[in-house]
């Protein structure tokens, strides 16, 4: 049984679902270290192995989308420190759970996206930050780098090369804001997670004050294809850019979730049409519920409605041609029934939860914004509350030195932009119409049982 | 002030992963060491007080006060005592979606308790967690270190029985996340085992707790620092 997926794009979840993926002796039959070997074999220089990730086009894929081998060339070309590559698995965005897919089922691509990408970027050392949450994560990847240790993978002078690659695996302990790649500098040498003032940016000053690399798995994993196929080209469809578009090139997990049949990660080639990953990948929406608004990538990205949502093809432009972003790919489906006042105060809760507290717009901020919205859904709020909202999200945006405040203000915004006749239908009528509760899509009430969604090869539950 | 921490001691698994940690950080860096320390001690010792905080910083040796800062910046660390299990239901919006609220619901009903709140039998503690990364298999909850997915209120039920007939055992060194040898586990998640009715429960770690730790029900000390305030209505 071979693992369908869309158009064949199988750079990340290469392997037959339901099966043991994750050993080592795996990974090694679908072609696993073979990219390493002869990487550091001869088959590239750093130089050019820089260079080939530079063309390929691969953008971070933690959310921020900023090209992946520009970041690597930031780099000084006489280092005061040793170089580090710290790998971004603080998976904590709402809706996201892309990166956990790649760490429990197929650890050991990360491995070799790590050494790879340390070779390139002339670093021997690399610490791969997860979150303490997944501590299956943190087991499977702890045993992963144990075997690659064992067999050669990692350690000193790899494949006689000379080239020393060393991997630490550190748990961080619940804060959202690590994910953010100086508070993920910052929580890795053992301090609170507020982020740093940029510049300096980590390719300079990073961690221990070192050049630091940070990336998100799910890129350091994607190097691995990049260094076998080659970046190729958009035109004739070769190498990496064998998906994607011009823009956005190769391809991308997203995690869905909320009302749909078949919730779960899917690799498919940028550029795909959130209507057919709707409705062909993940079985249209349950049983009676239509579609109301969409969250596209994540929780920090402006919300969309309905029609808008089936117009947006799967790629950084489209996103935002819409007025959206993709993000981490943290796909969020809400179904017609959905009180949207409540929905944003649950996510506003979250930020206010999260903010580290270090900047006044956001320590502040994010507490307002969460009570007005509170006052909304319970029925308590004046008429110029919805414009109040609005002012202070505007405070807060592009204001402090992380995008945490900007995460709280664009859902905030959209939420209104979009869903404002339902803010004004709270304050006029003084209580929530939706009765202060969200919907029962799987009948829990009623006894209901959530089905695993096993049935379909190409659908994946972690 | 100094705080006695001679009643703590780190069981061999754990001294043998301190160790370990040491020389994965640059010598004059092993500042690096206080967050994983700190959770192996929170699970030998079951929460993070004074003197487990200069414990963790005698180990290392840093300043207490960096570690004191630390454990109270991040949400896993139990400044206050928790039940023996922790109950962390995710109520964020994925799960919201999909009928977290009603688990939350069911559970507080189920164990007299609010969100945030310890049973008097110092078992359980409920918290309405933040995004735990299991959104598509909602409404989830993590108990201690495991995920409990695709709930529904029965199999919640069962849950709660399951863990409540779970013994303490000693701590193993395959049960810490902070270094080789923990083992991977076939399935991370097995809510799917525990709906089939096989009854899947992980074993719990408490054994090094004291018995005054045990959180008591109504003198407020049980309230984790999770929820700023809570918002339900």
């Amino acid at each position: 049984m071979t693992y369908p997926i869309v158009d064949g794009a199988r750079v990340l979840l290469n392997f037959e679902r339901n099966t043991e993926s994750w050993p080592l002796a795996s990974y090694e039959s679908r072609h696993g270290y073979v990219t390493a070997k002869e990487a550091l074999g001869g088959k590239y220089t750093p130089e050019a192995l820089l260079e080939e990730v530079k063309q390929s086009g691969l953008r971070g894929r933690g959310g921020a989308g900023f090209p992946t081998g520009l970041k690597w060339s930031f780099l000084p070309r006489d280092p005061e420190g040793p170089i580090t590559l710290v790998v971004n698995a603080d998976e904590s965005e709402p809706g996201t759970f892309k990166d956990r897919v790649v760490m429990e089922e197929n650890p050991h691509q990360l491995i070799e996206g790590c050494v790879l990408s340390c070779y390139a970027m002339g670093s021997n050392n690399c610490y791969i930050y997860i979150r303490g949450e997944y501590v299956g994560c943190l087991k499977r990847m702890h045993a992963a780098v144990e075997e690659a240790y064992a067999a050669g993978h990692l350690g000193k002078n790899l494949y006689g090369s000379g080239f020393d690659c060393d991997i630490t695996v550190h748990s961080g302990a619940g804060a959202y804001i690590c994910g953010e790649e100086t508070g993920l500098i910052e929580s890795l040498e053992g301090k609170k997670g507020q982020p740093r003032i940029k510049p300096p940016f980590p390719a300079v000053y990073g961690v221990y004050g070192y050049p630091t690399i940070v990336n998100n798995v799910e890129s350091i994993a994607s190097v691995v294809y990049i260094a076998d196929q080659g970046a190729g080209a958009t035109v004739d469809r070769t190498g990496y850019r064998r998906w994607g578009t011009e823009k956005s090139a190769g391809t991308k997990l997203f995690s869905v979730s909320g009302p749909v049949k078949r919730p779960g990660v899917y690799e498919v080639p940028m550029g795909y049409p959130f209507a057919d990953l709707l409705n062909k990948e993940c079985g249209g929406m349950l049983d009676g519920i239509a579609l109301k608004a969409l969250i596209v990538g994540g929780s920090s990205v402006p919300v969309v409605d309905a029609d808008t949502a089936m117009q947006i093809t799967m790629d950084y432009e489209s996103c935002q041609e819409h007025g959206t972003l993709l993000g981490s790919g943290g796909v969020i489906v809400i179904g017609e029934g959905t009180c949207m006042v409540r929905a944003l105060w649950v996510l506003l809760r979250f930020y206010h939860h999260e903010s580290c507290g270090q900047c006044t717009p956001c320590r502040e901020g994010t507490g307002w914004i969460e009570r007005i919205v509170h006052r909304i859904e319970h029925g308590h709020a004046s008429p110029n509350d919805i414009d109040e909202l609005y002012r202070i999200a505007d405070g807060m945006e592009l204001r402090t030195i992380c995008t945490l405040a900007d995460a709280a203000a664009w859902p905030t915004k959209s939420f209104i932009d979009v869903f404002r006749s339902e803010f004004e239908e709270h304050i006029d009528k003084g209580c929530c119409p939706y009765d202060n509760q969200f919907p029962d899509p799987l009948n829990l009430r009623g006894g209901g049982v959530p089905q695993r969604h096993d049935d379909p090869e190409h659908v994946f539950v972690p | 002030m100094s705080v006695d921490t001679s009643h703590l001691e780190f069981s061999a698994a754990a001294r043998e992963r301190v160790e370990w940690l040491r020389t994965r950080y640059p010598k004059d860096h092993q500042r690096a060491l206080i967050l994983p320390v700190l959770s192996m001690a929170q699970r030998e010792f079951g929460r993070v007080g004074p003197d487990v905080v200069h414990f963790v910083a005698e180990q290392i040796p840093v300043p207490p006060m960096w570690v004191e800062e630390v454990a109270t910046f991040y949400t896993m660390y139990n400044t206050q005592p928790v039940g023996r299990w922790h109950l962390q239901v995710c109520h964020n919006i994925s799960c919201s979606l999909m009928g977290a609220e009603i688990v939350i619901d069911h559970l507080e009903q189920k164990l007299g308790i609010r969100k945030g709140e310890t049973t008097p039998d110092g078992e359980f503690t409920l918290i309405g967690a933040e995004c735990l990364g299991s959104c598509g298999t909602a409404p989830m909850m993590q108990v201690n270190d495991h995920y409990y997915e695709n709930l529904s209120l029965k199999a919640v039920d069962e849950l709660l029985e399951q863990l409540r007939a779970t013994p303490d055992q000693e701590p193993r060194a395959e049960d810490l996340p902070h270094g080789p040898g923990s083992g991977p586990s076939r399935r991370i998640a097995d809510g799917a085992a525990l709906q089939a009715g096989r009854g899947v429960v992980v074993p719990g770690h408490g054994v090094h707790r004291r018995d005054e730790d045990r959180p008591t029900v109504g003198d407020g000390e049980a309230q984790p620092p999770f929820q700023p305030r809570d918002m339900a209505q």
